[in-house]
């Protein structure tokens, strides 16, 4: 495999890793993880007030 | 487009205060702009919700509450509210309540205005649903109303925006001129025990207001009372000032609203005319529709028509999406022909995995379709009333059902509408409940797998039918524990169930739209994201490592098969062509030998033992385990499993996993797919905890504890399932 496409595919898989790790810590950390949630658009919904 | 919005912590706080259902969320969105989910039903709306309303170039901050009955704080969103308007848990006391009023019901309503009416903060009214009073034959006074409660009432009908404007004026008027509900006057005995307590606990140096000393008489389990903690002269003080009213005859728990119902029959005297006419249709009708066994049979009528509409309508613009992925990839992939690794990544494993689970964004949309129009008629409220009756042997309190019901468009919401019970064991058991029925997440992996296997067998009307019936796995599972966890673990009391019927109402096409558009939306932002970024890594661990000698060996393999059949020199001639039906057979064999040596097909192989029982082969077990950080997963991974290599030439997935057979072992040449596996693997989806926002939500609301044991358990009980299925099915 030719240098330029090995670097190519690492930096695609690196860059795929680092998100799903990013956004893993985000969903476990938040102190509101429903506002995580993939499933129905739900999002907004559970998203709450920041108190003052 | 802003959710949750910082403001000026100065800025004038408007909150928007009402009974459940009484359309606080559509005025919130009318108001800010924002697009908070908004049903015909009770619960919707359990956490602060705050945007921003520029009146006159300044910014108000708007804040929907909870639906709250009274201030009387007995379940956790009742107790946002109380906190939300006393100014405690770090939030700031609003500078004026606009209060929301049922039009249809304004006596009920009015319970809650008059004990915020003690809280002595600026009020305004808003009489919503204001044609649906009219339609009910009411004639309400509104002129009156607003003389005899002293601050001004706005009429409107929030779901078509009418009085809004009127009620942003209202708004702006009260803000610089702010009035107040005059108070209730408490009879002379309330007043002193109300005295009473105030004086003993400000003698232990503790201050509370006079609305705060009477709610923790009223209320057996007081928020304030939760708040000030156990003080050891709080409970005598309060035994004592309960003893006063009993003295004079009535119910401690009993007497606020027996003595403010007294109060709001006097302000309404007057007020209101009508004859109820269409209250009496509404009855009818509720008396046909949560009947037994007449509202059980249209309650399964109108699921079937649901789930056999979703299979019937969406099969061809799922086969024009199916075409536009492979047209996609026919485009793309000749530009990338130099460098056949990233041709791989970007057509095996983007194209291939990300368009898997595209394809089934119709039936997404129809299923929100269908649930907004039910929402939004009021039969969810029905559905949820009948469920009582029909589950009621179960334990689950009657509360229950909305959160569950919610759980079959997402686990997470319902988890979170579980804060509407009071009663923390029956919270616990409907928290872990919800995640067994069948969210829209599950709706891909039935669909794959009954167009594959059931449709071409028994025809789309058995298929459609065994799409409704998927639908009720988890539920039937989850009742009978529901019954263990209750009545011999918990031990929990039964309890009725209030919930109100609301009014019959047309569907208006802006909510069923923006709820199809928002799970549109988040399913296509799950495809560009989680599933684009699963499939890339599910690629390279398919394709890697890649040793030359695979290839070769794969290829002799092949040639020496064919050489009984076919001259060498005809062999060599046909290999010439990349296209030719031999050259693509050979292709495909060397695709299948490169991922069976693959990092995930090698882990696969040795994770696989642990399926076996349920007949899974290793594509199959690394579907599975690639789909518990989300169940769509598994389209994608084998999407790219069967794109990557497969023993047919087919590029559909739902043709590939039909002709997929055993490569070894006993079963080897025997179909990989069949119906035992086929239905083992559905229920595995139906029962088992494939979401980590769930899993997450779940140890918010509960602990990470409840969220683990939740996890084993269903993960162990899906697993149990499908290995009865394949075992007894495959004995048939």
């Amino acid at each position: 495999m030719p240098t330029h496409e090995k670097i190519a595919v690492v930096a695609a898989v690196l860059a795929a890793l680092g998100y799903l790790a990013r956004s893993t810590v985000a969903k476990y950390r938040s102190r509101n993880a429903g506002s995580q949630c993939a499933g129905c658009g739900c999002a907004k919904a559970l998203e709450p007030a920041k108190p003052d | 487009m802003s959710t949750a919005v910082h403001v000026k912590k100065r800025a004038v706080r408007v909150a928007l205060l009402g009974n459940p259902n009484t359309g606080k969320s559509t005025i919130f969105n009318r108001l800010t702009g924002l697009r908070q989910h908004i049903a015909n039903y009770p619960g919707i709306t359990v956490e602060l919700k705050s945007g921003v309303l520029q009146l006159g170039g300044h910014p108000l901050e708007i804040l929907d509450l909870p639906g709250a009955y009274s201030l009387a704080a007995a379940s956790p969103d009742e107790r946002v509210v109380m906190d939300a308007l006393g100014g405690r848990g770090g939030h700031r006391a609003p500078d004026l309540i606009v209060c929301v009023i049922d039009a249809t019901n304004i006596k009920r309503n009015l319970l809650l205005v008059s004990q915020a009416a003690e809280l002595e903060i600026p009020m305004l009214l808003v009489l919503n649903q204001w044609d649906a009073a009219q339609r009910n034959g009411l004639r309400i006074n509104t002129g009156l109303l607003e003389d005899r409660l002293g601050v001004p009432v706005i009429t409107t009908v929030a779901k078509r925006g009418e009085g809004l404007g009127e009620l942003k004026k209202a708004i702006e008027r009260a803000v610089s001129d702010p009035r107040r509900v005059p108070r209730i006057l408490w009879p002379d005995f309330v007043c002193e025990a109300r005295d009473a307590v105030q004086g003993g606990l400000a003698e232990g140096g503790i201050e509370v207001t006079g609305p705060e000393a009477l709610r923790m008489i009223f209320d057996t389990d007081s928020a304030f009372s939760d708040k000030i903690g156990r003080r050891e002269n709080l409970p005598a003080l309060l035994k004592a000032a309960r003893a006063k009213i009993r003295a004079r005859g009535m119910n401690p728990a009993s007497a606020e609203p027996v003595l403010q119902y007294r109060h709001i029959e006097a302000l309404l005297e007057g007020v209101i005319e009508g004859d109820g006419m269409v209250a009496r249709t509404r009855d009818s009708v509720d008396a046909l529709l949560l009947d037994r066994f007449w509202g059980t049979l249209i309650f399964f009528a109108v699921m079937y028509v649901v789930f056999q509409s979703l299979y019937a309508w969406a099969g061809p613009v799922m086969d024009l999406i199916e075409s536009g992925t492979k047209w996609v990839q026919g485009l793309v992939s000749p530009l990338l022909a130099g460098t056949p690794a990233l041709q791989s990544l970007v057509s095996d494993g983007i194209i291939a995995g990300v368009g898997a689970v595209l394809v089934f964004m119709p039936q997404i949309l129809l299923l929100f379709f269908f649930i907004a129009i039910l929402e939004d008629t009021g039969y969810l409220a029905r559905a949820a009333f009948l469920m009582d009756k029909l589950f009621g042997w179960c334990g689950l309190n009657g509360k229950s059902f909305v959160p569950l019901l919610s759980g079959y468009a997402c686990a997470i919401p319902g988890i979170m509408a579980a804060r509407t019970l009071e009663d923390p064991k029956a919270r616990l058991t409907t928290i872990l409940m919800t995640p067994f029925m069948s969210c829209s997440a599950r709706l891909p992996v039935y669909v794959l797998l009954i167009g594959a296997f059931v449709e071409p067998v028994y025809g789309p009307l058995v298929a459609g039918a065994t799409l409704f019936l998927m639908h009720f796995v988890g539920a039937a599972v989850a009742m009978p524990m529901a019954w263990f966890m209750n009545r011999c673990l918990l031990k929990i009391k039964a309890q009725p169930f209030i919930l109100e019927m609301p009014d019959y109402r047309v569907p208006t096409l802006r909510n069923v739209v923006t709820r199809m558009w928002e799970r549109g939306r988040a399913f296509l932002v799950q495809a560009g994201t989680v599933i684009l970024a699963i499939s890339v890594v599910v690629w390279a661990l398919l394709y890697f490592p890649r040793p030359e000698e695979v290839a070769s060996k794969t290829r002799e393999a092949f040639l020496a098969e064919h050489a009984s059949a076919m001259s060498q020199a005809d062999i060599a001639e046909e290999l010439k062509d990349p296209e030719s039906a031999l050259s693509l057979k050979l292709d495909h064999r060397i695709g299948g030998a490169y991922i069976e040596q693959s990092y995930l097909g090698q882990f696969g192989k040795a994770v696989q033992p642990v399926f076996d029982p349920a007949g899974f082969d290793w594509k199959i077990t690394v579907g599975v385990l690639s789909s518990f950080p989300a169940r769509e997963v598994i389209i994608a991974t084998l999407g790219i499993i069967y794109n990557l290599g497969a023993d047919a030439e087919e590029s559909d997935l739902r043709a590939n996993i039909a002709q997929e057979k055993w490569h070894e072992g006993p079963r080897k040449g025997q179909p990989v797919f069949t119906l035992p596996v086929v239905f083992g693997l559905m229920v595995f989806f139906a029962l088992c905890m494939q979401c980590g926002a769930t899993v997450a939500v779940i140890a918010k609301e509960l602990s990470w504890k409840w969220a683990a044991a939740s996890f084993a358990t269903m993960t162990a009980i899906a697993w149990l399932a499908a290995v009865l299925i394949y075992q007894i099915g495959s004995r048939l």
